[in-house]
């Protein structure tokens, strides 16, 4: 493709680097990507993947911008209360980055959806924040082989890795077999969460998608990332195959779409 | 001793300490040494059949303890053990 002025100039800053280049943001401007939720992780990730002129951005979320969101959905803006979320964040990418074709779905992502959305895109974000969204996305990304960038927040801290979702590479049921029972683990609604947390996760999370599609360096595959902003440390843990993985083990319990575990009460995608 | 790292909401079995260092040779005394310390971590990770719920990790230097010897792996000093339980938000 040829740039226009105006694109060469407004991605001056990645085509001057070597590892990017004209043939990188190329790749970036051809790259469709599903945004899961438009909360405290989808906003800073939308935000950095439209600004790097990721083509196409999806986000979906069923949820309206409340006051509460404020604190740390960078996305949204006081003036948005009340809007549906997927359209809030819309009009701010459109705003942003008119090379970005920006689609805001406000509806509940759920398994009569999920395929068809995936079809339509080549990576998604997981920025959901409850878990039966956070496994049908895994399960549907598995069946699909699509990218799966997935980060998550509570209180202080975050984990955040990526599922290539390719050959021998593992999934988030490898690591989590099967979501708790209601009342085990507590959402960010009932736990509190500090709100640049997201912002660090979500960056990370923007940041190995454009890795992926500007085919640089290694990728947060196959390691998950902790992060404690009161210690303020990093760690990582190894994330292997497993070959009871119920998903993608030797003998699979799991073989169509199923939503599993508990939504939390007025939980936002 | 052995340094054990613990992730939210799990701090609220060690009175809030994210972490905590124990005296154990191995992952099942380390997770003995803080329940009698502090108790209310066994209640946390463990469902009713004594078994780690499949919503949480334990891991040595890095490692899954499904990928090493599980519960028997030997712990040392200076080591770093993670207990970590699936999160949501976002």
């Amino acid at each position: 493709m040829r740039f226009t002025d105006e694109q060469m100039e407004r991605y001056s800053r990645h085509i001057i680097l070597p590892e990017i280049g004209g043939r990188g943001q190329e790749r970036l401007l051809a790259a469709r990507v599903l945004i899961v939720g438009a909360g405290g992780l989808g906003s800073p990730a939308a935000l950095y993947l439209a600004a790097a002129g990721i083509g196409s951005l999806t986000i979906i979320d069923f949820d309206d911008v409340q006051i509460d969101n404020l604190q740390r959905q960078i996305a949204h803006a006081t003036s948005s209360v009340g809007k549906p979320k997927a359209i809030s964040v819309r009009d701010r990418l459109s705003d942003l980055n008119p090379d970005v074709q920006v689609k805001g779905i406000t509806a509940r992502l759920a398994r009569d959806n999920i395929l068809d959305l995936l079809a339509e895109h080549d990576a998604v974000v997981d920025g959901s924040d409850n878990f039966p969204t956070r496994y049908l996305v895994n399960d549907a990304c598995q069946m699909t082989k699509t990218p799966l960038f997935t980060g998550a927040v509570l209180r202080f801290e975050g984990q955040v890795t990526t599922f290539k979702m390719q050959g021998e590479g593992p999934c988030y049921r490898c690591l989590f077999p099967e979501p708790p029972a209601a009342g085990l683990i507590p959402s960010c609604q009932e736990a509190g969460i500090l709100g640049s947390v997201v912002g660090m996760i979500g960056t990370i999370q923007a940041t190995e998608v454009l890795k992926h599609f500007a085919e640089i360096g290694e990728s947060l595959e196959g390691t998950l990332m902790l992060f404690d902003a009161v210690s303020m440390e990093f760690r990582r843990i190894t994330v292997r195959k497993t070959p009871d993985c119920p998903l993608c083990g030797v003998n699979p319990r799991i073989t169509e779409l199923v939503e599993e575990g508990q939504f939390c009460e007025d939980s936002p995608q | 001793m052995p340094r054990v790292h613990l992730q939210a909401p799990l701090t609220q079995a060690t009175s809030g300490q994210s972490v905590v260092e124990v005296n154990g040779a191995t992952v099942t005394e380390l997770i003995e040494a803080i329940e009698t310390r502090f108790g209310g971590l066994r209640k946390m990770i463990y469902n009713e059949r004594g078994q780690l719920h499949r919503h949480i990790i334990i891991s040595v230097n890095g490692e899954d303890i499904r990928f090493l010897e599980d519960h028997d792996t030997a712990v040392r000093d200076g080591d770093e053990i993670s207990i970590l339980p699936v999160i949501a938000g976002g």
